[in-house]
């Protein structure tokens, strides 16, 4: 049978719906996906789907979900549940996305366009992971920018008082070579 | 003394919800609302809304909202009677409020004088001191650490390092040990100089485990002064208030009524005329300190209107009129219990991270007791050059315990998709027994509320809804739904019914 299967938080949730032809309703049941095989998480026979522009409300089955939800045609969309907002990946896109990653990058890009404060490390500076290497300023509100793993300030091409943009690099770091017993 | 006049159009000097909260009432007076909008502005909420939008250019806040010529040059070519500053940019800025009166223009506002005196921390408490107000110790402004290291001294720790010229948490820090204090000095000069141009601090006596009360007051230019009762603005977060509510848990009708005095004698003692706002710190002994002088409309102004049934922007046109207060001190009264909650756009998930981008559905809470000041709207771009507050979601209800319930079930019907919001940290605060007992104090956040975390309980319903509005991506052009919206959604699900179990 067919399926939908996000990464919702984290957590991979398999959808598996069915749409009846006598009334028009919907049998739906919800599995997580672990490691160690599936766990029913929704199980709804017989419920009502109803649009309100981005609106979806599901009623049936003695129980009311509604929330918020734009799915981006790319796979990846959001939810907005009670108030509380879930990023939606589609899970084939999310496991190639986590095969590209990988480990912390060496690379510190500026999150969002702001300004920089002050540049607290210099070139050839040690930090470890963790560390603070700058303060950015956006939207009137100070934070750390910190490093995601250890080794060596390789470059620091802004300087403090300058406009970045979202993907401007800050700081490269030189990974720490692994230490002998790992 | 204050220039009065009549007033038939109104120059609203700000942007975002307030702007949109001062133009609501200006219509409901049948006076004409004038708003400026920087370029990022163009199609914010306030531009359209006003009866007429100057487009003034300008990205930052400086090429724009604190541009003081673009402003008054809009005033003219707008030829309103009035200027309203709301809060922030140039409320609180002396030279503009005179700028204004010279102009020939009615200001919204309090007098020049009184927002130079109390925009200086340090003239603020000598004239409360004066007026007998009770002041926190302190020490004068410090320029080197020697000085600082001995003041520190003086006093004892725990100390708060304070921007004389400041407000809104900026450029403040506390030090619990004299080794931070150097560190300290530099950082709370540092954003002092960035936030306000000036880098001049002082060092206040820290209370430990305070709650923060303010009162409302007001006075008109016939020298009667009132206040409105106090609001408790103890939840911060960085010290920034996120949660206010009136009454105060931690008020008698004694203490209230001391505190109310003090707030009226402050005002006095400042000259003041208009809105405005003393507000005071309370220690666990009950003692309280004037903490400073908010001279504009505070953020929070909405629960005062909604515990004693006022409108406080329709009260300070018509003192800006020359008009007397209708009510005398023993006249103001009020009622049930009212909460606010300042909407953020900061990932509570990513370290309250500011968000930013275009807001790609929205559904507003509504219902009984429930007043939503926004900015925003679905479509909306909500841009990183102005301050993250999306809105103020703010309910009334009989008593406190029903207030809390109605800002948890209101939080609940807010969803926003686009960015990242406080909603779901706030509906916890609320929640949080800790609030329901009324326990707090200014240290609520760190105390009860660290290491939050967001909650995934709905995850699996989460995944169900982005599954209904999965766009169909197997393509075609099946229309059997005729171009309804979530038609595609629907094709790929009516497919997946005739494969399944039918």
């Amino acid at each position: 049978m067919s399926s939908f299967s996000y990464m919702v938080g984290g957590r991979r949730m398999r959808v598996v719906p069915a749409r009846r032809r006598d009334d028009g309703l919907y049998d739906i049941t919800v599995y997580e996906e672990k490691e160690d095989g599936e766990e029913l998480r929704l199980e709804l026979p017989g419920v009502r789907v109803v649009r309100r522009g981005r609106g979806i409300e599901l009623v049936g089955a003695g129980r009311r979900i509604a929330g918020l939800a734009f799915m981006g045609p790319g796979g990846k969309g959001e939810v907005d549940i009670a108030g509380t907002r879930y990023m939606v990946t589609d899970a084939d896109l999310a496991q190639e996305e986590a095969a590209l990653e990988g480990e912390a990058s060496p690379e510190i890009e500026a999150p969002m366009p702001g300004r920089v404060v002050k540049v607290l490390v210099a070139e050839g500076d040690q930090v470890a992971a963790g560390d603070p290497l700058l303060i950015l300023e956006s939207m009137k509100m100070e934070s750390e920018v910190t490093a995601g793993l250890a080794g060596r300030v390789a470059a620091v091409p802004v300087a403090a008082d300058q406009r970045v943009d979202p993907g401007d690099l800050l700081v490269r770091i030189e990974p720490a070579a692994p230490s002998p017993e790992e | 003394m204050i220039r009065t006049g009549p007033i038939g159009s109104v120059l609203v000097a700000n942007r975002g919800e307030i702007a949109l909260r001062i133009c609501r009432t200006l219509a409901e007076m049948e006076i004409r609302s004038v708003v400026v909008a920087s370029d990022p502005d163009r199609e914010a909420l306030h531009a359209l809304s006003a009866d007429r939008t100057i487009f003034i250019g300008g990205e930052s806040p400086a090429e724009s909202y604190l541009d003081q010529g673009k402003i008054l040059a809009a005033a003219r070519e707008a030829e309103v009677d009035a200027v309203h500053p709301g809060y922030g940019f140039l409320a609180e800025n002396a030279a503009f409020a005179r700028t204004v009166e010279e102009a020939g223009l009615v200001w919204i506002g309090p007098p020049a004088a009184a927002i130079a005196a109390m925009g200086d921390k340090l003239v603020a408490r000598e004239t409360m001191a004066k007026a007998g107000v009770p002041v926190i110790p302190g020490s004068p402004v410090l320029t080197e650490a020697g000085a600082a290291r001995r003041e520190a001294e003086r006093i004892g720790c725990p100390l708060m390092l304070k921007a004389a010229a400041g407000g809104g948490g900026k450029g403040m820090r506390v030090v619990r040990d004299p080794a931070e204090l150097p560190a300290a000095l530099e950082a709370a000069r540092r954003e002092s100089q960035g936030a306000f141009g000036s880098d001049a601090v002082f060092l206040e006596k820290y209370i430990e485990r305070p709650r923060h009360i303010e009162f409302q007051v007001l006075a008109d230019s016939l020298g009667n002064t009132v206040h409105l009762f106090e609001r408790e603005c103890s939840i911060q977060r960085r010290h920034q208030k996120i949660v206010e509510e009136t009454p105060s848990v931690a008020l008698d009708g004694e203490l209230r009524e001391r505190m109310g005095k003090a707030a009226v004698e402050a005002a006095r003692a400042a000259g003041y005329v208009n809105a405005g706002t003393v507000e005071f710190i309370l220690g666990q002994d009950r003692e309280f300190y004037f903490l400073e002088m908010n001279t504009r409309l505070q953020v929070e102004h909405p629960i005062t209107e909604m515990t004693c049934g006022v409108d406080l922007v329709r009260s300070q046109v018509a003192v800006a009129r020359g008009e007397e207060l209708p009510w005398r001190q023993e006249e103001i009264g009020r009622r049930g219990h009212a909460i606010e909650c300042r909407v953020y756009a900061e990932d509570p998930a990513n370290n309250f991270f500011p968000s930013s981008g275009r807001v790609t559905a929205l559904a507003e809470p509504a219902g009984p007791g429930v007043r939503n000041d926004t900015g925003i709207y679905e479509g909306a771009e909500v841009s990183t050059f102005y301050d993250p507050m999306l809105s103020k979601l703010v309910v009334f209800g009989e008593d406190r315990e029903s207030a809390a319930a109605r800002m948890v079930r209101a939080l609940r019907g807010y969803q926003v998709l686009g960015l990242a919001t406080t909603i779901p940290f706030l509906a916890e605060v609320i929640a949080h027994p800790a609030f329901l007992a009324g326990d707090t104090c200014t240290d609520f956040i760190p105390r009860h509320m660290e290491g939050w975390k967001l909650r995934d309980e709905a995850a699996a319903e989460a995944a169900l809804l982005a599954a209904l509005a999965q766009p169909d991506t197997t393509g075609g052009g099946r229309s059997a739904a005729g171009g309804e919206r979530g038609a595609a959604a629907f094709d790929v699900w009516r497919e997946v019914g005739r494969r399944g179990n039918r």
